[in-house]
């Protein structure tokens, strides 16, 4: 699918809630100053590692591994930081700043948010590809 | 002074073009900075080779020397900081280029230099890391670094890396002798008191076969006493000690499961007064 394709494409223009404001895959793309097909290849890469990473902060938090919850949840805000997902990026942030400081309230809440996000993100950037 | 030629000039230019192209080593354990990494550099037409760790990028500097290498700090086995160490150490590449990424804290971002980093590029949004990368490889190409000296590192405090500085600190002052090894045998830490057991400097000690170090006819038990499945701390030549390096040595085994696999050695010369005991 080329740009143009993918311009037209209803899906790719449908929003992810960023914050206060809505952001869409074009956007998010034009920020980082990526080609929308770079963008697509990076974002499966980032669904793939923040999945595999929400596995380890879950089973992290319930074993009570608090530098597995820095370690998972730092990965996570690195890439959500790169791609301009704002609000995962913070909500990581959080998780590891608080697991530093020993503690682990909210932060299975916390997980699943993130889920949540990143199964908007898996199922738009999906139907992109398509 | 005779004029080129329009074939002597398109020549020089090729060759110019040609001396721009560089070979870059990206270390980094997360898939989407080698990845975003890869394209930028590619598309610039470099040679882009990667890295997820410090371990799996000595084994490509054994065999390749790049002209940059731009490298994370806090990685599994060899992290970043003993990587630049190593590779100012290693006279065939004490002339390549070091620019750290890394979005740790702007105190221990001074230290960089202490490292053997030329830079520092702190990590963040792709669109903001792009120009610092891309001024790098301009600056390089002419062979001058003045330009860069603007590059700061963000704001955010590292607490992961203190911490992890402050516990190397506690196992670098320990006497007795400590190592780290992957799964595979190689060494990815070594405190002072292995490295003097041993009697090989760290940049060589880092990323070899610990079981190489053992006489011949030892390897096979020692390959198996390292291999076995058994997760709980055990000793290997109580009855009859090993030979390493000229000296009769007692190893303690303790597997520790975190992320990848390793296995925490404790080396004891058993004309030593320490004991694993005391430890």
């Amino acid at each position: 699918m080329n740009s143009r394709m993918l311009l037209n494409c209803p899906t790719v223009h449908q929003s992810v809630k960023k914050g206060s404001e809505t952001m869409n895959f074009i956007e998010l793309a034009e920020n980082a100053e990526l080609e929308i097909e770079e963008f697509l290849e990076l974002l499966k890469l980032f669904v793939e590692t923040c999945s595999s990473d929400l596995k380890k902060l879950q089973t992290s938090i319930d074993k009570g591994n608090l530098q597995g919850v820095v370690e998972s949840a730092h990965s996570i805000r690195g890439a959500a930081g790169n791609l301009g997902f704002d609000e995962i990026y913070q909500v990581a942030k959080d998780v590891e700043i608080k697991a530093r400081q020993n503690i682990l309230e909210g932060a299975s809440k916390a997980v699943r948010f993130l889920y949540e996000e990143l199964d908007k993100i898996s199922k738009k950037s999906a139907n992109s590809n398509e | 002074m005779k004029s080129l030629t329009r074939f002597q000039k398109n020549q020089q230019i090729q060759m110019n073009e040609q001396s721009k192209k560089k070979k870059i080593l990206v270390v980094d354990n997360h898939p989407l900075i080698l990845m975003w990494m890869s394209e930028l550099l590619k598309t610039e037409g470099h040679t882009v080779l990667t890295a997820e760790d410090g371990l799996s990028a000595l084994a490509i500097l054994r065999n390749c020397i790049p002209d940059i290498v731009f490298t994370d700090l806090i990685m599994p086995n060899i992290d970043g900081k003993k990587l630049c160490q190593i590779i100012r150490k290693t006279p065939n590449l004490k002339d390549v280029y070091i620019v750290i990424l890394s979005a740790a804290g702007a105190e221990e971002m001074e230290k960089l230099t202490e490292y053997g980093a030329n830079l520092c590029i702190p990590k963040g949004p792709f669109n903001k890391m792009a120009p610092h990368i891309l001024k790098v490889l301009e600056e390089t190409s002419r062979g001058t670094s003045e330009g860069m000296k603007g590059i700061h590192p963000r704001q955010i405090t590292n607490e992961m890396l203190s911490i992890k500085i402050h516990f190397e600190a506690i196992l670098e002052s320990l006497p007795g002798s400590i190592l780290e090894i992957t799964p595979d045998f190689r060494i990815v830490y070594a405190n002072p008191a292995s490295i003097s057991l041993i009697g090989l400097p760290e940049e060589k000690l880092l990323g070899s076969n610990f079981n190489e170090f053992f006489e011949e006819e030892d390897r096979p038990m020692v390959k198996g006493f390292l291999s076995t499945s058994n997760k709980e701390p055990r000793k290997i030549g109580e009855d009859s000690p090993l030979m390493l390096n000229g000296k009769k040595v007692l190893l303690t085994i303790i597997p520790i499961q975190h992320g990848e696999c390793s296995s925490t050695i404790i080396l004891l010369n058993t004309t030593n007064e320490y004991s694993t005991d005391k430890i």
